[in-house]
This record gives C-alpha cells, structure tokens and sequence, in this order.
C-alpha cells in the first residue's frame, strides 16, 4: 500500500529531509490491525470453523457466544464468527477496488483539467462540482438502487460518488506543482508536454493523493456496509459486513448477529484512518505536527 | 545584422488583472511595454532594475514560457513567437536558462545523472551509449565529479546545485543562456565562483548571456552592455563603462548611488539620491514617464508626454535614454558615483 | 565533539566609569535538527556600548542570526536551545530572566527587526493598534498620547500621509513601507537598543538606501545602540563602528571598521572582501573566489573551521582552533599567522 512509497517531499521546492524513521504510534497500531485483516482474507478458508453459508444447523439458531460459536450463530444456525472472517474476502476486495477505480478516473481527470486547464478545465471541473454538490450516502443509494443489488453494483455506485474528490485533490496539486521552477525547467530545455507531466509534475502528487485514498478505504467500507444494509448492496447469503449488521438489527435481543460484524467495520476503519492520519503527518508539510518540546 | 542570436523586438506581456465572482478581466498589467534588444555573438547583456520592472517575464518570454501580447523573439533569425509545438521546442534549444533557485529549479525526485541527461534525450542529442560519458564531461565543465551523477539535488550546497543547473542547460548545446537571478540566491563566497564559471564558459565556448539581475555590483563584473527597466518600460541602454561612470538617466543615477560600496571611506564621503516612496502599482502606472513620481528632476512635461527612446550619443555602440532631460554624457557629472571622485577619495 | 576553546571576551578597554549597555559572553547556541544536533554559536563573546553601531556579517549558516535572535530569547525553543554563556543588557541577564522581564525588555528597551516584516506584524489589527500597543505597555502612556506618538513614528521613518495609513492593515502596505513600519513599531517604545536580522535583504536597493539613511538619522538623534547582522559588507562599510566576521559559528575577526575593510587579519575576511565585485571598480580579471564550502556544524571539524578553504593554512590548523587574540589596538582575530597580511587590492 501507500506505505511503501519512497522519499517523498509533497513540495517539489525545497529539498527532501533524509528519511527519517519517525515514530507513530497510531500508524503502527493501523498497520498491525490492516495486515492482520488482510492475513485473515488471504488464509480464512484453511481455519475457519464452518463454511458461512451452506453450514447451516437450524438446531443451534440464534445461539449466543460460546465455545463452539465464538460469535454465536444467526437465525439460520450459521456460524457469525465464520460469516465475519468470511466477509472480510468481500468487505476489503471491494473497498480497495472501489478505491483504486476512484483514483484513477479522479486523477485522471483532476490532472487533466489542471495540466490543460482553460475550456478543459471548466469542462471538467464543472462535471465535478455538480457530482460533489450531492450528498455522498444519497447519490450511492440512487445509483445502487437504479442498478439493481450485487457487489459489482456497489463498487459502481461508491466510485462514482468518490471519484470528483479525487479530481479536485488532483487538480490542485497539478496547478501548484505545474507552477514551480522545475517545471519552467523541463519546458525551457524542451521537453514534450507528456514528459513534463510523468516526470516533473506526477511524482509530486502521489504523496497527497495516497494520504487521502487510505483514509478513504474506511469510508468506503462504510458506505458499502451503509448499502447493504439498507439493502440495495450485497445479495443475501454473501456474508458482507453491512448486511451482517442489516441481518441483526431485526432483533436487538440477539445483540451478537449485529455487534460482531460491526466490531469488525470499526477496526478497519479506524485502522485506516490511523494510517492515513500517520501518513499525513509524514508526507504533508501543511499537516505536519510540530515535535514536541521535550522528546525522547 | 546576421551576428545577433537572440533580437527581442517590440516585445509586449501582459497579464489580466481579475476582480469579482465573475472574475473578470478589468485591467492588464503591461509587464513588459515594448522591450527592443538584441545580443550578438559572445556578449553578455545584462537587465537591471528593481522587483516588478519586468526583468524576469522578459526572461520567460523569451523563452516562450510566458506568451508574448506582441512584439517577435528572434533566435538566430527564427521567430519563436510564431511557432508552436515541436518547432518550438527545436527552435529554443539553442537558448538555454538558468532559475534563481537551484532548489526549485531541479526536480528533487531525479539523480543528477537523469537531470543533465534530459536535455540529451529529449533532442536527441547523444547516442545512448554515449549519454553516461557526455553527462560526466558536462558535470567536470561546471567543476563536479562523475561521482554526482548518482546523487540527489539535496546532498549538494547551494552553489554545487547551481553548477548542476548550469551542466543541465548547457546539455542543450545552447548559444545563448539566460540567467535569471542566477547568483541572487547564492551565498557571498560561493556567487564569486559561479560568477568565474559564467565567464570561464563564455571564453570557452563563446556563449552570450542574458544575464538578468538586481545585484549591478555583479553586473558591472561581468556585462558587456546594460539595459535598465523600470515598471516594465526600457530606461536606459549602454556599454557597461558608460553607464557607470555617466549614467544619463536619474533612474540610473539613483539605482548606482543606492548600492552600497564595501569601504568605509567611500560609503562616507557618498552624495547619495535617495529616491523618494516605493515603485507605484505596475495596475495603474503614471502617465508620462513612468518614473516621475519618484524623479527628482520631474517637470510638468513628465506627465504629460512618454519620453522618447533616443541616443544621446556617446558610448561604443550608442547610449539609449528614455528621459526628456537626458543629455549628451559629455556634460553629465554624476558626483558622488563617478568613478574619478571616488578615486580621488580613495 | 571538540571542547571549544574559551574565547574570553577581548575588546577595546572602555573609558573608566563607562559600562557596555550588552555584554555577550561565551554565548552557544544548538539546533536540534532532523539530521543531528547543530552548534550554530559556538562560543561569540562580543559588547556593544551606548550610541555604537556593530555590524555582524559572515554568510548563511555562520550562526549569525542564531547569535542575535538568541539574545532576547527570540529563537523557538522547539528547535533552539541556548546550551551556554551569559548575555547582560544593562546589568540584566537576559538569559536566566524570568518571562516578566524579558517581555519587559523586548520591546521595550529593545527593539527588533526581521527580514520579514510579517512575522512581527499582525495582519488583522490596524497599524495604529499595533503601534501604540508597545508604548501604552511600556511607557504607559494614554491612548490618545500613544496615538498622537505612532503618528509621529510614521512620520519619522518616512511614511507619506500617515493618518491614512494608521487605519490601515498591513497587508495594504508595500514591502518597503511594512519595513518602516517595522521598524517604526521597534523604536516604539523609545529602545536604547537595536537588533537588525537582515531587515534589508529582500528589498530593493532604493528601498535599502531610504532604510540605512533612516536608520543612520536614528542614531544620531536618539543615540540608538545597533546591531546589524547581515552578509552585505557593503551595507556594513556605511553603517557601522565596529564589525565582527562570523564563521561557522565563531567569531574569527573583530575591529573597528575602518581596519576590517583596509586591513583585514584573518584569510576568511581577506578573501570575502576580495571576492565581491563592486559597483564603483571594474576588475578586468576573475573574481577571487573562495573554494568549497563552510564546513558542517553538526560535526564541525577539530581545528579551525576555515582551514580546509585556506589560502594560508598550516599544519596546526588541522587540529587546533585558533582562539582571538588581540593583534592591534581594538582588532582580534581567530589565526595564528603572525603577519598582517598585505592588503590586497
């Protein structure tokens, strides 16, 4: 993920520090808790005590926790700690693509609106403008409901509300980076309008950008969960995070059915706004906290 | 004339002054009004004059980065103000800049290596296989080792980043450079380095210079001819001798007396013009003559009529005012800046 | 890390019964920074009597707005750490006073400017409120008479229609005139000391000259102690009494300034004034330019720290830090020659 990105300066002006390994407590904990995630997607198969949706035991239904069901079980009699790790396989999968389409279609728009700018610019920024003037949850419900339900169906919906934030970011960033000294440079020793943006003005954008898709990848889970549960995201047996909850909330008596899998939304969104928040104070020089008077 | 590189004629930039919700354009700033210069082959021409007199958009127009409203730039007899795309690109490679700011002006996230090369690939200048070699050639030419090319802007001083920009341009194989502020942002000690290599590389490869600059101790050291600009507008144009020791326009005179001189005894003994208030808002310049408000010779005539651009005579290849009272240099005395009571003080 | 050689205060000795109105001693200053811990003062010990002018030059890094800023406790604690040495202005020690009492001199009996206005000036008060704050503070004056005064400090440092442009905001002024405002709100509070970072250095050169011959005026009418860091020794050459070259940290010559300029000891001050070109003469050949760059002061070398740049160097230079000692009447310098060098020319 974002992490992994090298040496990067959000201001192309002044000189990279060294990196610097700076200590964040809430960077490592969003770390540690993400990777256990996606640990859990990458082996839930060779571990999990029962498959989450044929196994069904209509004798043991809407059993509380217990040794046999940590998580108790549904009203179907499956197993909720299963359903939960299960729905880890189509929660992340489908935050992350959700995520990754946005940027791409955003970014691609916001730079081309700030490298061309003029007509281009207006065009474009105004299709984004009229996107952003919806509310998020109300636009994605419109588009999920249009759609028709279906995992495929969310990440459409999520993507097209998330994308114009993106292209905003983006824009931004090209116009305050498309200004500077080093890119006069580039198009005084003559480089192609192409290489000037690869080279001199994207490089500078993917700090800012992957600070925001990281923290977005909570959001997005979010408003998946938000879909489903309303109804109009994952179909009934995929055990998706948002319609887990959506399947307890008809009897609050039998708190675990909703509790479990909102515990585990919670986590990883809170992880990836730890992270993203890490990331920031990190890579942007605007957000930078100031170091403490006495460390160490 | 078939010995001039780089003609600006008439040049004219504008930008458009917005105000409101709409904004809307209500005015234009005359950034430059009407720049006429040309350099010849191996000269150094410098541009003085203060903030916002237009200096470094005349830089960046020429290279074609800042459109021009009017006017033509010339390289080698090509106009570049006509020309668009891939023959532009062509065409300005033989006019090369260097920034103010080797911080800004070299991309932080490049090796030194790939920031020299880029020139060499983007014109194809150098075979592949000899692009290493030429990038190590460059770098000893500005004083720098081969070890440099595998290292980042960051690790290098001030001075060291700024040789690395001038390897950069030179790559392009240029007959003309463009230093804009090149030495401002350098420290005392390091300036006089850059300012050896800037002459070193004229002698070696017979370069001209568009040497812009507000340091006019500096330019003294290093111009062959002088044009001073005031709020985007030519004040005065002559050989370096000329100008300073009889400057002929009371801008000039002003901008001399006003640099301080390291020696105790002649900062002393100095008869200084202190000019009066700050350069008015470059939105609504004065009428007449732009530096009449703060002119201390200003008559009624100066608000009245634009001074005409004419040579007064004098100077190896003339001596061009732009002031209704300028006189042939003969009977100016400049006292207090000419260099002959300063000598006597010495 | 090398202990520093004590540099004992070494100045000319004063008239009987005269005291300096600042006595620097032995001062050090540390920069905490990403990279390590940067003595940028490391050891300055200088005095400044009523009415003189010093001027402190050397180029950036040498630690002499560290050294200036350090003396009101101007430098954010965050990064700055005053690691040693004594500062007494008018027999206070600045550097042990309590918050009360340096609030009371800063801006008070001392006043200071920046290179950049806007760090001293508030953008969302009148220029009349930033004004008579000081004033109606430290000299307790009423409204209407503090007032009637930063009309008249307008006035003084030059600002055309002053009524006017008390009511204004800062940002409504030009770079020149928020530099005279600056220094308007600076003398404010009737300083008897003047601290320069630099003030000049992002001005105009027209501009430049109406600052140094306001600030010239000041001191003979008020009889304003200055002092002026800089790394224009032009602007030095016109304004002060005595200098100090700083390098890398250290003072490596002092003296009136007339012997800085036509005999200058140390090789650092010799090839500095060599190496500016001049607006009056025109050298035909190359610039004497001084070769490399100031060492770090993360790790600043054992020896002198101008040996590696050095025309003059000896083999003792490489392991032992020349101090000051006295070489003429008022001069010290920081280097064993023994030779006052020829001036050069």
């Amino acid at each position: 993920m974002t992490e992994t990105t090298s040496t990067i300066a959000t201001s192309p002006g002044h000189s990279t520090p060294k990196k610097r390994p700076r200590r964040s407590v809430t960077l490592t904990m969003g770390t540690v808790v993400i990777s256990g995630w996606v640990l859990v997607t990458l082996t839930v198969p060779w571990w999990a005590p029962f498959d989450p949706v044929k196994d069904q035991d209509l004798h043991h239904r809407l059993n509380g926790p217990s040794g046999a069901h940590w998580f108790g079980t549904d009203k179907l009699g499956r197993d909720v700690f299963s359903r939960v790790m299960y729905g880890a396989r189509i929660s992340l999968p489908l935050a992350i693509s959700s995520v990754l389409l946005a940027v791409l279609i955003g970014c691609t728009i916001g730079a081309a609106a700030g490298f061309f700018g003029k007509w281009v610019d207006e065009a474009l920024m105004r299709i984004t403008d009229v996107t952003l003037s919806f509310p998020a949850m109300v636009l994605a419900l419109a588009i999920a409901a249009a759609l028709g339900p279906g995992i495929r169906n969310v990440v459409i919906a999520v993507v097209l509300v998330t994308w114009p934030e993106y292209a905003r970011l983006m824009r931004g960033q090209v116009l305050s980076i498309k200004g500077g000294d080093h890119v006069k440079a580039a198009t005084a020793i003559g480089c192609r309008p192409g290489r000037v943006f690869r080279r001199h003005v994207l490089p500078f954008c993917s700090a800012v950008i992957g600070v925001k898709a990281t923290t977005d990848l909570g959001v997005v889970i979010l408003l998946a969960a938000g879909l489903s549960f309303i109804g109009v995201g994952a179909v009934p047996p995929d055990p998706e995070w948002g319609a887990l909850v959506s399947d307890g909330r008809t009897s609050i008596a039998h708190w675990w059915i909703a509790t479990f899998p909102g515990l585990a939304i919670l986590t990883v969104v809170l992880a990836f706004n730890f992270i993203g928040d890490g990331l920031r104070d990190r890579y942007d020089p605007y957000h930078r906290r100031r170091r403490p008077k006495k460390w160490r | 004339m078939t010995d001039e590189l780089l003609q600006l004629e008439k040049l004219c930039v504008r930008f458009p002054v917005r105000r409101g919700v709409l904004q809307r354009t209500v005015g234009w700033v005359h950034a430059v009004d009407g720049l006429d210069l040309s350099i010849a082959a191996g000269e150094t021409v410098a541009l003085v004059g203060e903030s916002g007199c237009g200096k470094s958009t005349t830089a960046l127009a020429a290279m074609g980065i800042v459109p021009a409203a009017s006017g033509r730039v010339l390289v080698n007899g090509k106009d570049l103000t006509s020309s668009r795309g891939d023959e532009l690109r062509t065409a300005r490679r033989r006019m090369q800049m260097v920034f103010q700011d080797p911080t800004s002006s070299l991309n932080s996230r490049m090796t030194v290596g790939q920031i020299v090369v880029e020139p060499l690939i983007v014109h194809e200048l150098v075979e592949r296989d000899r692009q290493r070699e030429r990038v190590g050639e460059l770098l000893s030419t500005v004083g720098l080792g081969d070890d440099a090319i595998e290292r980042f802007p960051h690790e290098f001083s001030g001075g060291q980043r700024q040789r690395i920009a001038i390897a950069r341009a030179l790559a392009a194989e240029p007959d003309v450079l463009i230093c804009d502020e090149a030495i401002a942002s350098l420290d005392v000690s390091v300036r006089a380095q850059v300012i050896n290599l800037l002459t070193r590389l004229q002698s070696e490869l017979g370069l001209s210079y568009l040497f812009i600059s507000h340091d006019l101790a500096a330019v003294r050291h290093l111009a062959h001819r002088v044009m001073v600009m005031y709020l985007g507008k030519m004040m005065e144009l002559t050989d370096n001798e000329t100008l300073y020791s009889s400057p002929a326009h009371p801008y000039t005179k002003a901008l001399l007396s006003a640099v301080p001189i390291p020696d105790p005894d002649l900062e002393l003994a100095r008869e200084r013009v202190i000019l009066a208030g700050d350069v008015p808002s470059p939105v609504s310049p004065p009428s007449g003559c732009v530096f009449r408000t703060r002119c201390p010779i200003a008559q009624d005539v100066c608000a009245e009529a634009v001074p005409e651009w004419r040579n007064v005579g004098g100077g190896s290849a003339g001596h061009w005012v732009a002031c209704h009272f300028a006189e042939p240099p003969s009977s100016v005395t400049l006292r207090g800046t000419s260099i002959e009571s300063r000598q006597r003080l010495g | 890390m090398t202990a520093p050689a004590p540099t004992p205060a070494i100045d000319p000795p004063l008239p009987a019964g005269r005291r300096p109105l600042l006595e620097v001693v032995d001062l050090h200053v540390r920069f905490d920074t990403a990279a390590g811990s940067a003595q940028a003062v490391r050891g300055v010990s200088f005095t400044v009597d009523e009415g003189e002018t010093i001027g402190i030059v050397g180029e950036s890094g040498c630690g002499k707005s560290a050294t200036i800023l350090s003396l009101p406790r101007l430098l954010p604690p965050s990064i700055a750490t005053i690691s040693g040495g004594s500062v007494r202005f008018d027999g206070t020690d600045l550097l042990h006073a309590n918050e009360r009492t340096l609030h009371s001199v800063r801006g008070g009996e001392i006043g200071v400017i920046f290179q950049d206005p806007l760090s001293s000036l508030n953008p969302v008060l009148r220029m009349r409120r930033q004004l008579t704050e000081g004033p109606r503070q430290h000299l307790g004056l009423t409204k209407s008479k503090a007032a009637e005064r930063a009309l008249e400090l307008l006035t003084a440092v030059g600002i055309p229609d002053p009524q006017r442009r008390l009511r204004q905001y800062p940002s409504e002024y030009s770079g020149g005139m928020r530099q005279r405002a600056m220094i308007a709100m600076a003398l404010a509070s009737e300083p008897r000391l003047l601290l320069a970072d630099e003030p000049t250095t992002a001005l105009d050169v027209t501009v430049q000259a109406q600052i140094l011959a306001l600030v010239r005026r000041l001191r003979v009418e008020r009889g304003l102690s200055v002092v002026w860091v800089t790394h224009d020794l032009g602007i030095i050459a016109g304004l002060a009494d005595r200098v100090l070259v700083m390098y890398a940290g250290t003072i490596v010559e002092q003296a009136d300034v007339r012997t800085i300029y036509h005999q200058p000891h140390h090789p650092y001050t010799q090839a500095l004034l060599d190496s500016i070109p001049r607006v009056d003469v025109r050298r035909r050949s190359a610039l004497p330019s001084i070769p490399g760059a100031p060492p770090s002061l993360i790790d600043p070398p054992l020896g002198c720290p101008f040996t590696a740049r050095c025309a003059h160097r000896m083999e003792r230079c490489d392991h032992e830090r020349p101090a000051l000692r006295v070489i003429g009447e008022g001069h010290t310098s920081a280097c064993f020659l023994d030779i006052t060098p020829k001036k050069s020319s």
